[in-house]
């Protein structure tokens, strides 16, 4: 039987409380472009939490929400109160699926070295023709 | 303004294929020989060509394999083209490669008698040239509709079909920029899409997938366009992953959302497409560096469904349908 309902999907770094509140819960997140702060630092996090979790790429997110797979979503900001690029993308996603959306301040992620500052590299390596014109992710502000 | 490579990405010349290599674009453009099945599967599951490459790929080792095993009667290709449909099928579970064989089988009963392996040739030829032909005709039917200036959003890549959109609406004296979302985990936005048109001279901007929200509230984007690997006659598709959320937001920013599509053929409803899942490790490894840690669960589901009803128009082979109007062309 298809699974539906199983995943909290969480978007941004959760602060200490979201972890402690939901040990128990399956976690989906996704890769997080261009800085990949998902994959890279939250992983990271869930891991040292013991956390169960599955990531994804961002681009699979509709999928899921498509699938029934997701019963919530945990939209964090950083401490400064700022969105991470995509969270309206996710907060779309989630309002059309009738998918509650809970919004908290997170935390600021520190990652080792930023690699990637927009679409034209990928762990700092090209993905692209240098010449190629990109967008680089802005400041997004939730409708 | 050249055609695009993409647009014929494998070749067959001679009683040899060659295949232009996708993952090693936009860096290098080589190709590779195919001499036998086992290479023609082996390229197409590591997706070394994808979309339109993998229909001329399934045609071309068909040719291949029976002028191998000398194959000179109808009957006898069947037992070997199913067989070789199977072989697909399995490497890329979401492709209709059943609907393609279908099609051939049509074209080699309804042909005259000759020796069957020219026969056979000059069937995959003329369907080849026929699908062409009609890809270069449907690009004109969105150059139409577009407004002047226009800007496009798109995903994946449409093997080709972007550029020759260009060229049409140039003709038309409109010009189109192209908004590239990068689709993940194999880039064919950042890769191929970018690239392609980029080497065309047209104005295109890359972004990572999950910008689409944001570009689509501050860029004034006339249309999503997208390809698509499958359709049903109730006109819903199948395409990358990836196209749904765009389609739901497209829908969110009452933005029209097109899409070329395929003969649904024998496809009735979504339940008949089963969506093809990948290893992890090619979304958790680029370029030999691990993006997360090895022990991390991972989810790849290489393609999305977009229901009907997210749909505006399908751009079929002979004019733009609503899903409505292809329902019931379907029925008929």
């Amino acid at each position: 039987m298809a699974k539906i309902n199983d995943f909290i999907f969480i978007y941004g770094l959760p602060d200490k409380t979201f972890y402690e509140n939901n040990k128990k819960e399956n976690i989906l997140f996704s890769e997080m472009r261009p800085r990949l702060l998902g994959a890279r630092a939250l992983s990271k996090e869930l891991k040292k939490r013991k956390m169960k979790s599955t990531l994804i790429c961002d681009s699979a997110l509709g999928h899921f929400f498509f699938a029934r797979r997701v019963k919530k979503v945990c939209l964090f900001k950083n401490k400064e109160g700022v969105f991470p690029p995509g969270a309206l993308t996710v907060k779309i996603l989630a309002d059309y699926h009738k998918v509650t959306v809970e919004i908290t301040n997170g935390e600021t992620v520190k990652v080792a070295r930023v690699l990637d500052a927009d679409a034209k590299t990928f762990m700092g390596k090209k993905v692209t023709l240098k010449k190629i014109k990109t967008i680089t992710p802005q400041t997004e502000t939730l409708i | 303004m050249k055609e695009s490579p993409l647009f014929n990405p494998v070749l067959y010349k001679g009683g040899h294929i060659t295949v232009l290599d996708e993952t090693a674009l936009p860096f290098k453009e080589t190709r590779i020989k195919v001499k036998n099945l086992k290479t023609a599967l082996s390229l197409l599951k590591e997706m070394k060509t994808r979309a339109f490459g993998q229909v001329l790929l399934f045609y071309y080792t068909l040719l291949l394999e029976a002028r191998k095993n000398k194959i000179n009667s109808p009957e006898k290709f069947s037992r070997l083209s199913t067989a070789i449909t199977d072989k697909f099928s399995k490497a890329r579970p979401t492709f209709a490669f059943g609907q393609l064989n279908n099609d051939l089988a049509k074209m080699l009963k309804a042909a005259d008698n000759s020796k069957f392996i020219d026969l056979l040739e000059k069937s995959v030829f003329t369907y080849i040239n026929l699908v062409q032909g009609a890809r270069r005709y449907r690009v004109k039917l969105i150059a139409k509709i577009l407004p002047h200036s226009a800007r496009l959003l798109t995903h994946c890549n449409i093997s080709g079909e972007l550029v020759l959109l260009a060229n049409e609406a140039e003709k038309m004296g409109k010009s189109v920029e192209f908004f590239a979302t990068e689709t993940r985990p194999y880039f064919q936005g950042s890769r191929l899409t970018a690239w392609e048109l980029y080497q065309a001279g047209l104005n295109v901007y890359l972004i990572c997938d999950i910008q689409a929200a944001d570009i689509l509230k501050r860029c004034r984007i006339d249309m999503v366009l997208v390809g698509s690997d499958r359709s049903t006659q109730n006109g819903d598709i199948a395409n990358k992953i990836g196209t749904y959320q765009l389609a739901v937001l497209a829908k969110y920013f009452h933005i029209p959302f097109y899409a070329f599509m395929q003969p649904p053929g024998d496809t009735k409803n979504i339940s008949d497409i089963k969506i093809e899942y990948r290893p992890k490790e090619e979304m958790l490894k680029f370029d030999g560096i691990r993006i997360a840690p090895k022990t991390q669960e991972a989810l790849y589901p290489a393609f999305d469904i977009v229901p009907a009803e997210l749909i505006s128009g399908l751009v079929f082979f002979d004019g733009i349908y609503t899903p409505q109007e292809l329902a019931l062309k379907w029925q008929k």
